[in-house]
C-alpha cells in the first residue's frame, strides 16, 4: 500500500504557549478512510493544519508521499500547486472558507489559481451540478443557511479534484437528511480511489472509516472503529450511537454481545438470535 | 435607565445597515445602469462624482441631484428604496461636520440668529448656506455612488476594479473589508441575542457599559481569529499572493455612448456653475 502521509514525533505548541500535540505518530495509506475522534482541543484542527502545510510543527516531521513537508518546499511555487491540487481541506468553521463575492467565484477560486481559465470554468459548473447547489450560484455565501455552506465549502475543494482530502468535522451543523449525503460523498470519494482524513466526535461517522485514531494531545487509540469499545468512552467524550450504547449496557449486564454501530448492523444480529413469530 | 431602547435601536441599525450593503435584488432586474458594462459605469459614475465635488452652487448640486434620481428611475430601482439608502449615510457624515459650520466661529457673516451675546455667538446666513452646499453635494456624490453597488453584482464591481488596473492589494482589502462588514455586523447581533436571551435581571446603566466593553473585547479577537484563519483558507487554496479574475463583459456602443454623455453633461454643468456658460 502506498503510503500518503507520514507523522513522526510531531509536537506542535501555539505561540502563546499552548501545547496542541505531543509526540504524535500516524500513517495514512492510499485510498483510506482514516477518522480522528478526540475531544475539544485534543489537537485534531491543529493536526489537519500541519498535514495541510499550513502550520509546521515545533518538532517532529510529517512527510507526504514521501517528501517532507517543510515551509522552503511550499515556497516553491510549482511544488506548492502540485500540493495545493492533490490535498483538498475542508474547514470545521465553512464562515473562514467563504471569502468571495458569489458561491460561484468561491467554487472557481482554486481552479482559477491551479488551472487554466477555460478549465477552471467548467470544473466550477461541473462541480456546482455534481453537488446540487448549482442554483446558488449567483448568491452571496455569506448568507446561506449552515448547511448550504457546509456544501459550498465542500465543492470549493472538490473542484480541484483533489487525491487526498482532508475534512474537520463534515457533518457538524448538518441536519439528518445533509449528513447522510455528506456520508455518501464519504463513501463515494473511497469508491473513486481518494484518500480522506476525516476529523470527528460523531461515532456513526467514524463507522465510515477503515482506521481510527483517538487523539488527545497524543495519540491514545489506533485502530478499527469497532475496537473503541473496549475503551471507556465515557472519558472519551465521544457521540457514541444510541444503538451501541444499548449494546454497551447488555454486555456491561454480562451478555455475550457484539457492538453494533448502526441499526440495520443491530437488527441484523438480533434476527439472527431471536426467533421469528410467524414462522412456524 | 431603560436600555432597551437602545438595544432596540441598535438592532435596527444593524438590520438596516446590513439590508442596505448586501441587498441585491436590483442587480438582477431590468434596466439603464445593469444592461451596462460595469467599467463603464463606474467611470461614468465617478465622473459624475467628480462634477459634484467641483460644484459650487446650490443649483447645480440639484441638477446633479436630479440625474443621480433619473439614473435610479431608468435602472428601476424604487424611490423609496434609493433615497433610503442615501439617505441613511447622509446624516452621518456630512450632517455631523456642517453643524459647526452654520456658528459665526467658523464662518463669520450676516447674523440669522443670535444664541448668546456676550461672547457673541450666532448662527449666519453664510454658515448656513455653506452648510446646505455640503451637505447637498455629500448627499449628491453619494447618490451616485450607492447606483453602483446597487446595480453591480459586488464580484463584477470587483473584476473591473481590477481591469481598471487598481493595485490587487486594495481590491483584496475592499473584498474583506466587505466581507468583514457583514460578518461582524452579524456578530453583534447575535452577541446582542445571545446576551438577551441569557439576561436574567435587567442591566443598569454601568453595567451594560461594563457589557458592551467585553463584547466589543470578543468581537476584536474574534474578527483577528477569523482573519487568521480565512488566510490559512485561502492559502489551502492554492493562493499565492494573487487573486485570479474571470471577466467576461465586453464593451458596446451603447456604453460609449452613455459614457460620451457623462463626460459631455457633466463638462456643461462645471463650466455652468462657474459662470463660464
Ligand atoms: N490560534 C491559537 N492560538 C493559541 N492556542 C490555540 C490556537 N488554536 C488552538 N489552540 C489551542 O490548541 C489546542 C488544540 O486546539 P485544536 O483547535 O487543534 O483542537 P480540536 O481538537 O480541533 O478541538 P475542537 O474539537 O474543539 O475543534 C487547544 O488547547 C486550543 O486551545
Ligand atoms: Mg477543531
Amino acid at each position: 500500500m502506498k503510503e500518503i502521509y507520514k507523522v513522526v514525533d510531531v509536537s506542535y505548541k501555539y505561540p502563546n504557549g499552548s501545547t496542541a500535540l505531543e509526540d504524535v505518530n500516524l500513517n495514512i495509506y492510499k485510498n483510506e478512510i482514516v477518522a480522528i475522534l478526540g475531544p475539544n482541543g485534543a489537537g485534531k484542527t491543529t493536526l489537519l493544519k500541519i498535514m495541510n502545510g499550513l502550520v509546521f510543527p515545533s518538532s517532529g516531521e510529517i512527510y507526504f508521499e514521501g517528501k517532507k513537508l517543510t515551509d522552503e518546499i511550499l515556497r516553491n511555487k510549482e511544488l506548492m500547486k502540485e500540493f495545493r491540487r492533490k490535498v483538498g481541506f475542508v474547514f470545521q468553521n465553512p464562515d473562514v472558507m467563504l471569502f468571495n463575492p458569489t458561491v460561484w467565484e468561491e467554487v472557481a477560486f482554486s481552479p482559477l489559481h491551479l488551472y487554466s481559465k477555460e478549465k477552471a470554468i467548467e470544473k466550477t459548473d461541473e462541480t456546482l451540478k455534481n453537488m446540487k447547489i448549482y442554483h446558488l450560484k449567483d448568491r452571496h455565501p455569506y448568507n446561506l443557511s449552515g448547511g448550504e455552506k457546509k456544501k459550498v465549502s465542500i465543492s470549493c475543494i472538490l473542484s480541484v479534484e483533489p487525491d487526498v482530502i482532508l475534512m474537520d468535522e463534515p457533518t457538524s451543523a448538518l441536519d439528518p437528511k445533509s449528513r447522510l449525503e455528506v456520508m455518501d460523498l464519504i463513501r463515494s470519494f473511497k469508491d473513486s480511489g481518494k484518500t480522506v482524513v476525516i476529523v470527528t466526535h460523531d461515532l456513526n461517522l467514524a463507522c465510515l472509516a477503515d482506521r481510527c485514531y483517538v487523539l488527545n494531545k497524543k495519540v491514545i487509540f489506533d485502530g478499527k472503529v469497532k475496537d473503541l469499545f473496549s475503551l471507556n468512552l465515557d472519558e472519551l467524550n465521544l457521540d457514541v450511537p444510541d444503538v451501541s450504547k444499548l449494546f454497551l449496557k447488555l454486555k456491561e449486564r454480562g451478555y455475550d454481545v457484539d457492538i453494533p454501530t448502526t441499526i440495520d448492523e443491530a437488527v441484523d444480529y438480533l434476527s439472527k438470535i431471536m426467533p421469528q413469530k410467524n414462522k412456524k | 435607565m431603560d436600555n432597551k431602547l437602545f438595544d432596540k435601536t441598535i438592532e435596527h441599525v444593524i438590520k438596516y445597515l446590513n439590508e442596505s450593503i448586501f441587498f441585491e435584488k436590483y442587480t438582477k432586474s431590468e434596466g439603464l445602469l445593469q444592461s451596462l458594462e460595469s467599467r463603464v459605469k463606474i467611470i461614468s459614475l465617478v465622473i459624475f462624482i467628480v462634477g459634484s465635488v467641483l460644484s459650487k452652487h446650490i443649483l447645480t448640486l440639484l441638477i446633479f441631484n436630479a440625474i443621480a434620481l433619473l439614473l435610479a428611475y431608468l435602472s428601476n430601482i424604487p424611490m423609496y428604496q434609493y433615497l433610503k439608502r442615501v439617505y441613511v449615510f447622509i446624516p452621518i457624515f456630512a450632517g455631523l461636520i456642517a453643524i459647526p459650520v452654520m456658528f459665526n466661529i467658523m464662518t463669520p457673516g450676516k447674523d440669522l440668529i443670535v444664541l448668546l451675546n456676550n461672547p457673541h455667538i450666532s448662527i449666519t446666513y453664510e454658515g448656513v448656506k455653506y452648510a446646505i452646499t455640503f451637505t447637498l453635494r455629500v448627499a449628491t456624490c453619494v447618490s451616485f455612488a450607492v447606483l453602483i453597488p446597487i446595480t453591480t453584482q459586488w464580484n463584477k464591481v470587483t473584476s473591473a476594479m481590477h481591469k481598471l488596473g487598481i493595485p490587487e492589494v486594495v481590491i483584496t482589502i475592499t473584498n474583506l473589508a466587505y466581507r468583514y462588514i457583514f460578518l461582524l455586523l452579524n456578530f453583534i447581533l447575535d452577541m446582542m441575542y445571545s446576551r438577551k436571551s441569557r439576561a436574567i435581571k435587567k442591566l443598569g446603566m454601568v453595567e451594560s457599559w461594563k457589557e458592551a466593553g467585553k463584547a466589543i473585547g470578543a468581537l476584536f479577537i474574534k474578527t483577528y481569529q477569523m482573519g487568521e484563519e480565512t488566510y490559512y483558507a485561502m492559502l489551502s487554496r492554492g493562493y499565492t499572493g494573487e487573486i485570479k479574475h474571470i471577466y467576461m463583459e465586453k464593451i458596446t456602443s451603447k456604453d460609449i455612448l452613455f459614457l460620451a454623455f457623462s463626460i459631455i453633461i457633466t463638462a456643461i454643468l462645471v463650466l455652468f456653475d462657474r459662470g463660464v456658460v
